[in-house]
């Protein structure tokens, strides 16, 4: 060989060692290159592990809310259609009736056969949705409901009490996911599985956001949002997670917000 | 090589390339899924599971972008190229599961078919929506048409098929998947709230592939610029032939064009320098069972006439070649294809031109 310097350009990954040249369908990669690949594969494979498990801990789901997927349950009570469908009962853990909020399976909300039932007893399969106070059940299997006679005493509706004329401002929300059963159950990224359920029938429900008494956490209340007859309020379904102002009058049923509404429209910072 | 449509031969690389791939992506899913569950006990399976895929899709679509210039810059990074696609497979079936997921999760069991309920967006009237609260969903399915196209077209059979050109443009589509895969998911943090951890991975992450790209780009346009002029009789000195490893390749530029140059024993061949499989740099391989073999895939060509060895029919150009005092110099001109060419012979230095090209 020559001594005198290659004064021609050579490209930098022309001078590979021939002893490393390794294809994949060659038996055995050399040792000088698998010294090489497999700290590199394990440090990328630990890495990416690291990184997998530090962008899962940054993230959160929403607010709290439980959907007792997969627990169906026998219940027994008395059904009413309006303002909301809800199901009076007794109190599985104490004396006294409580009332479940009532929707159909999937995106949906009641089917006509129980809606047809409204005022009577009522038996049924299903599943409880629940955030803070408010509880709500899904008509899981709708194939076990079955009317069960008139009313027993004990499970007629509180009278709801009148709060006032109001004027709210909050996200449009569908109430069943809101409540637990999508975690997010709302904002911009829930949106499209929101205008589902709306339009399935699910009701809807206005999310009014506060801050904590010391100020520290963001509080979020939802009021039902009903027509102004009590009958599901018409609305465009696409409305869905948008910034909404409604005007109505707010009752209490059973500490449960609800607005008699008369009048809804987008505000512009939707 | 297989351009029939046979199943993949199971070499004992493939064999650890896929079991690190199927254990990597099963530590990355449940690392993701049992970390969530920790810190979030209310977070339902549902969710965990969508975003453990997503984000493991992502992950994973970065890594096969880096592949290609990390190995431009260090060849030594090459066997984690040989069998890229089953990252790219890989990657894809993690995107379907995802998108198939999601559209059950949010859009089925309810008034209208899931998929246009996915696809159709939900602009409402009298709302001008802001570029952030523009539907997300309709990017991540454009992606994973392109991904499944790539996924599904990457056996040989399909490049043999499409032809080198068409095959390599339809798989460059994959970093017009990755912008749609990126503003996808940019809009969901922007919907959802903030993510800063996975906001700043993902700028880091296009910020690596941005600068890998561009100065493995950089390198090689520098190296491309680098060659000489021709001689007074038409052929370009390229090498010196006593610095020729003899079964090494050596890149050149002849009148703009990548060739490669190879010394097998005493003689010199030229050969053009891509690859008719994926673009593979011949010049940068090597000669094993006396062929010329790309460095990417392995395909091989003879290097008397370009041809790969039956049955195999690629052929790449042939270039002729002679020797004069220790320099070696390829003319710009090539050899009609598939002609058994003449190699440059140090021996046979002295000899005309005319006979040492063989034409």
């Amino acid at each position: 060989m020559s001594a005198t310097p290659d004064e021609f350009p050579r490209h930098p990954n022309a001078v590979v060692d021939r002893g490393a040249f390794y294809i994949g369908w060659q038996p055995r990669m050399p040792a000088a290159l698998a010294r090489v690949i497999r700290p590199l594969v394990i440090t990328l494979v630990v890495l990416l592990v690291g990184l997998s498990a530090g962008v899962a801990s940054t993230l959160r789901s929403g607010p709290p809310g439980v959907f007792e997927f997969g627990v169906v349950r026998d219940l027994d009570g008395v059904f009413y259609a309006t303002p909301l469908p809800t199901l009076r009962l007794r109190d599985p853990v104490g004396g006294g009736a409580v009332s479940y909020y009532v929707v159909g399976a999937g995106k949906r909300g009641i089917p006509d056969e129980l809606r047809a039932l409204a005022g009577q007893r009522v038996r049924f399969r299903g599943t409880l949705i629940h955030q803070g106070g408010a509880t709500m059940v899904e008509l899981t299997e709708p194939a076990s409901l079955t009317p069960s006679g008139p009313p027993p005493p004990g499970l007629e509706r509180p009278a709801p009490q009148t709060v006032g004329e109001r004027e709210l401002v909050g996200e449009l929300v569908d109430t069943k996911c809101f409540f637990g059963v999508m975690r997010p159950g709302l904002g911009k990224v829930h949106r499209g599985c929101a205008i589902r359920c709306l339009s399935g029938g699910v009701p809807p429900g206005l999310l009014l956001r506060h801050r904590s008494v010391d100020g520290e956490r963001e509080l979020g209340t939802v009021v039902m949002l009903v027509g102004e007859d009590g009958a599901p309020l018409e609305l465009d379904p696409r409305w869905a997670a948008l910034t909404i102002r409604a005007r109505g009058t707010l009752e209490s049923h059973g500490g449960i917000p609800v607005l008699r509404t008369r009048a809804l429209e987008l505000e512009p910072s939707s | 090589m297989s351009v029939s449509y046979t199943g993949v031969s199971w070499t004992p690389s493939k064999k650890r390339y896929d079991l690190v791939i199927g254990l990597g992506v099963a530590l990355m899913l449940a690392a993701f899924a049992l970390t969530g569950a920790l810190v979030d006990p209310l977070a339902t399976a549902e969710t965990l599971v969508l975003r453990a895929l997503s984000w493991t899709a992502v992950a994973l679509l970065h890594v096969i972008l880096a592949i290609g210039p990390l190995a431009r810059l260090d060849p030594r990074l090459l066997p984690l190229l040989y069998n890229r696609r089953h990252l790219g497979v890989s990657m894809f079936v993690l995107g379907l599961a995802h998108a198939a997921f999601a559209t059950a999760q949010f859009h089925a069991l309810g008034d209208r078919n899931p998929l246009v309920s996915a696809l159709a967006g939900y602009a409402a009237p009298g709302v001008n929506p802001r570029w952030t609260d523009l539907p997300f969903e309709p990017l991540g399915f454009l992606a994973l048409v392109i991904l499944f196209l790539m996924a599904a077209t990457s056996h040989d059979f399909w490049l043999k098929l499409l032809g080198a050109s068409i095959w390599k443009s339809l798989h460059s589509l994959v970093y017009v998947a990755y912008g749609l895969v990126l503003a996808h998911v940019a809009l969901g943090i922007a919907q959802s709230g903030p993510a800063a951890l996975l906001t700043r991975a993902l700028l880091v992450g296009a910020a690596c592939l941005t600068a890998l790209h561009l100065v493995a780009y950089l390198r090689e346009r520098r190296f491309d610029r680098g060659g000489r002029p021709p001689a007074a009789h038409g052929f370009v000195p390229v090498a010196r032939l006593s610095k020729l490893a003899d079964g090494q390749g050596r890149p050149i530029v002849v009148g703009g064009q990548r060739l490669a140059l190879f010394r097998v024993g005493d003689a010199v061949h030229c050969v053009h320098g891509v690859c008719r499989h994926q673009g593979g740099p011949l010049g940068e391989g090597a000669v094993i069972d006396g062929c010329i073999t790309c460095p990417w895939h392995g395909w091989q060509y003879r290097p008397e006439d370009g041809c790969s060895p039956p049955p195999f029919q690629e052929v790449v150009h042939t270039y002729p070649v002679r020797v004069e005092e220790d320099i070696v110099y390829v003319s710009p001109t090539p050899n009609p294809l598939a002609t058994p060419a003449a190699a440059g012979d140090h021996h046979a230095r002295e000899t005309d031109a005319t006979s040492q090209e063989g034409a």
